[in-house]
């Protein structure tokens, strides 16, 4: 009994420290966005109104930011129902490129792998097509439209820490309930226990 | 339990939200067209909502995605939609834009809390 309560007490502390972490967090990426969205209300200020729109988007662009989702086995088996816990990782294409050797599962790094032999040409090509999304607006961008790119791309990251953060809370939350349950069992049995004693007397 | 091939081909984070949330995303480098498919809408008020419930059920159902990031506004206008879903995989994350800042109330997250503590 003495032990579920230890151990209850210690998840929780886990879960609201988790819990303020995440807030933390939030804190961040909301500076990050609402400088982000400053910076981006300013490069089309100076820009003018059409030549920052979705009508510049590049209409063959190719994801240089993407995810890399790893399954990570739960070391607490105290919950059976959440056997693995995923880990969201962000990745970026010139990583990706960089170490074509390591296990992933981008399409890239499938082709480079495949033709080996002309793995520089292709990583040159590559290059060329996938172009930074800074260039759909023009080639001479004002400095706060860099700096509205650097914003966002933090708030990317701070996202995908949210999304792992909210994951460790959902897997403490079902340890937790677990071991309510576990504590309200052994309460009802020292209960019934000491009632048949009890009527024994 | 999900095989590997279901979460190992996810790599795109694709988005839903207002032109500047989406402008600022896609300048991180999330934004990938392969033909006719597109990993963001861009939403405005002249957006239909059949138009968001499509791509949103169209974004849970591909096999490439991992996150679907929506603007916490627009999400309000699906919110059935969004709250019914319980697939692992892709995520859903809910962002502040623009003009709707973080509201820690309508956090999914601390909601949970709410209810745990609750109880």
């Amino acid at each position: 009994m003495e032990e579920i309560c230890v151990k209850m007490d210690k998840i929780l502390l886990e879960y609201l420290s988790l819990i303020s972490a995440l807030q933390e967090q939030w804190k961040q990426i909301s500076t990050n966005l609402g400088d982000g969205f400053f910076q981006l209300a300013h490069a089309r200020y100076t820009m003018g109104p059409h030549r920052l729109n979705q009508n510049q988007y590049d209409g063959r662009m190719q994801a240089t930011t993407r995810m890399l989702i790893s399954q990570k086995k739960n070391t607490d088996m105290l919950s059976a129902q959440s056997e693995f816990i995923y880990h969201y990782t962000l990745t970026t294409l010139e990583e990706i490129t960089e170490d074509p050797k390591e296990n992933g599962s981008s399409s890239l790094r499938r082709r480079i792998i495949k033709d080996s032999d002309n793995d520089v040409t292709k990583k040159r090509s590559q290059t060329r097509i996938i172009e930074d999304p800074l260039r759909w607006f023009g080639i001479l961008v004002p400095s706060s439209l860099r700096e509205s790119q650097r914003n966002f791309k933090q708030s990317l990251s701070g996202m995908v820490n949210i999304i792992n953060l909210r994951n460790e809370i959902i897997n403490k939350e079902a340890e937790y309930k677990m071991l309510k349950k576990e504590k309200e069992k052994f309460m009802e049995e020292s209960r019934t226990k000491h009632s048949n004693s009890m009527k024994d007397s | 339990m999900s095989t590997i091939s279901t979460h190992k081909d996810r790599n795109f984070i694709a988005v839903i939200g207002d032109e500047d949330s989406v402008t600022g995303l896609l300048l991180a480098g999330v934004g990938h067209v392969d033909g006719a498919n597109k990993n963001f809408l861009v939403v405005d008020s002249k957006t239909p909502l059949s138009k968001i419930e499509e791509t949103f059920l169209e974004f849970t159902k591909r096999k490439d995605i991992a996150i679907i990031l929506i603007n916490q506004h627009i999400a309000e206008y699906i919110r059935q939609l969004v709250d019914d879903y319980d697939q692992a995989f892709p995520t859903i994350l809910e962002i502040p834009s623009k003009d709707h800042p973080y509201d820690p109330e309508k956090d999914s997250v601390l909601k949970r809390v709410q209810r745990l503590f609750g109880e």
